[in-house]
């Protein structure tokens, strides 16, 4: 037995090093009592640094944690992403300040839990290794159990807490197990080698592994980009959370989800496409569809949003179909997506999130009468949002789904792309039925509003989402661009 | 010796009784036990698969589960203790404020 140390490259690792160095920075520096205030401050600093530190890696090529097994990568696919996921933390820190202040839960590790799940989701995007996938997304997990259950004495936070860890748990359970069916068919858990496994001509028995695989990997990865039939738990858990954790885990945990799915299903398993691909593609219509179909019906607005994400989900499942060896048009509208979802979604939760903290009421659609003289710019900060997230040009959204579709409709998937079309279109309804109440509904009622001005982090994140909808929107170009050249290092 | 074949079946059983378990039981603690009784059916499959291809690997894997699984063990109880301050009870079909 060969017992000689492999040579590893830990340059290949360093952004995840030093989110965790960041996360557990903030946690030491946490107990303090007397740095309670700086806590925030501190995270968004050592976020920046990371950032930073991801930004100048960019462009530099792949570099592989080790030769002999690669387990993790560090490529532009995965700095992008991991970009992302900082910028969606930061945001996250930012509508957070004055949210937890108020709630009294402003304690230490909130922010350090936050980095760490970041260190998860940028652990998962570098991963080349099942194994390591599988441990990036505990990471996150694990920390997003905590996050949601964060306010204690919250009878509702505790039960979304309890939800999603019991689901959670559930998925992981499904995902390890594809994981160990995996390993048996093709002797690793390395993507390569299973890509190997499927080019090559295969038993039935290694062939039913595969597939039984594949299967449970995708009902494990289904349950955390809530995907039709797996996705009833995210309502609950998005009214239950606190509202930046909700805002954090629609847009970072499902974008860390979303850029495994691509590289699995983009470069491990084309050689199933045949398998795959119709499951995928119905899957991907009903999620659209009941998305849709029940947001339409909601009055609460963490509830709407929760299916809004639904729907959106479904709509990023669908250019999956068209990635091909030849064309990663498919990847790189889904990147571009995800980066435009990540800065809507963190707007429309921090709006709710920023005025929470104020004890302004914005639980249902009723409470948001009159927002639009009583409080013009995060009502503006809101319209914005809500026509992006429906589509409307001149902002970023409209880019995303349009690119999202023509990719679509030139990977040779017209119905899907028309179907999408026509569900977008539903849409409208209850975006701008928010729009509507903010404007042309008189404030009723209004009862004595807490006088006072929102937190300045927090506008300062409103304003930021809101500035980069309209800018992407008129300029995407540059985006667009980022976009290709992260996925152009996927083989 | 004991064929492969056997332990795959073992495991396959093994996490289809966690399974049911999660679907069927509405007391949490019995949820989560369903759900340790998954994973340790994966890490059955895992060494099973290890011995045959007399590789390592899958054993490394298993003890990285069995870390894995305390940790969200861990946070699991605490959530249902949490629960159980709060409520008064874990039985989750109790558990239904959140609803449309």
């Amino acid at each position: 037995m060969n017992t000689a140390l492999p040579a590893i490259n830990l340059y290949a690792v360093m952004p995840q090093i030093v989110l965790v160095s960041a996360a557990t920075v903030v946690l030491i520096i946490g107990l303090f009592e007397r740095f309670r205030k700086g806590i925030p401050y501190l995270s968004l600093l050592l976020l920046a640094v990371a950032g930073v530190f991801a930004l100048n890696q960019l462009g530099r090529g792949p570099i592989a944690f080790s030769d002999t097994s690669p387990m993790m990568v560090m490529d532009d696919f995965s700095l992008v992403a991991t970009l992302v996921f900082i910028a969606g933390a930061v945001l996250t820190v930012l509508i957070s300040i004055s949210y937890v202040e108020a709630r009294s839960i402003d304690r230490g590790e909130y922010y350090a839990l936050l980095i760490y799940a970041v260190s998860g989701m940028s652990m998962m995007a570098a991963s080349t290794d099942l194994f390591t996938f599988f441990l990036g997304l505990e990471v996150l997990s694990i920390s997003l159990y905590v996050l949601i259950g964060f306010e204690q004495r919250d009878a509702g936070s505790n039960e979304g807490a309890l939800k999603y860890f019991l689901l959670g748990a559930f998925a992981s359970g499904f995902i390890l197990y594809g994981m160990a069916l995996l390993y048996g068919a093709s002797g690793s858990t390395e993507y390569e080698a299973i890509a190997r496994t499927l080019g090559e001509e295969r038993s039935d028995a290694v062939n039913l592994l595969l597939l039984g695989g594949l299967g449970l990997l995708l009902v494990g990865i289904g349950f955390k980009i809530s995907m039709v039939p797996f996705h009833a738990w995210t309502p609950d858990v998005y009214q239950g959370a606190p509202t930046p954790v909700a805002a954090f885990l629609s847009t970072g945990s499902k974008a860390a989800a979303f850029v495994v799915l691509i590289r699995l299903l983009g470069s491990v398993f084309p050689g199933l496409q045949m398998e795959w691909i119709p499951l995928i593609s119905v899957l991907a219509v009903l999620t659209i569809g009941v998305g849709n179909i029940v947001a339409l019906v909601q009055t609460n607005l963490k509830r709407l949003l929760a299916y809004s994400s639904i729907a959106h989900a479904g709509y990023m499942l669908l250019p999956l179909m068209a990635v091909s060896p030849d064309s990663q048009d498919g990847s790189a509208s889904i990147v571009f997506y995800l980066i435009v979802y990540t800065a809507m979604n963190l707007g429309a939760f921090g709006v709710l999130a920023v005025l929470a903290a104020r004890g302004i009421p914005c639980a249902t659609l009723d409470d948001l009468a009159g927002l639009g003289s009583r409080r013009p710019l995060v009502a503006a900060v809101m319209a914005v949002v809500m026509f992006s997230l429906a589509g409307i040009p001149p902002t970023a959204g409209f880019m995303a789904k349009f690119y999202l579709f023509s990719a679509l409709v030139y990977g040779g998937y017209v119905e899907l792309a028309v179907i999408g079309l026509l569900f977008s279109g539903v849409s409208l309804y209850y975006y701008l039925r928010v729009v509507v109440c903010m404007y042309m509904r008189p404030a009723a009622e209004v009862p004595a509003e807490p006088a006072g001005r929102l937190s300045y982090s927090g506008m300062t994140a409103l304003c930021l989402s809101a500035l980069a909808i309209l800018a992407v929107g008129v300029f995407p170009s540059e985006l667009l661009q980022l976009a290709e050249r992260a996925v152009m290092t996927l083989p | 010796m004991i064929p492969v074949t056997y332990y795959l079946v073992l495991s396959a059983v093994l996490f289809l009784v966690g399974a049911t378990g999660v679907l069927i039981r509405r007391n949490a603690i019995i949820v989560l036990m369903g759900i340790e009784l998954m994973l340790n059916g994966a890490n059955l499959s895992f060494v099973a698969f290890a011995r045959q291809f007399g590789m390592a690997d899958g054993h490394i894997y298993v003890f990285l589960v069995i870390t894995v699984a305390a940790a969200e063990v861990a946070i699991g109880l605490a959530l249902v203790i949490l629960l159980f301050r709060n409520r008064g009870t874990v039985n989750i079909d109790e558990v239904r404020s959140l609803r449309w």
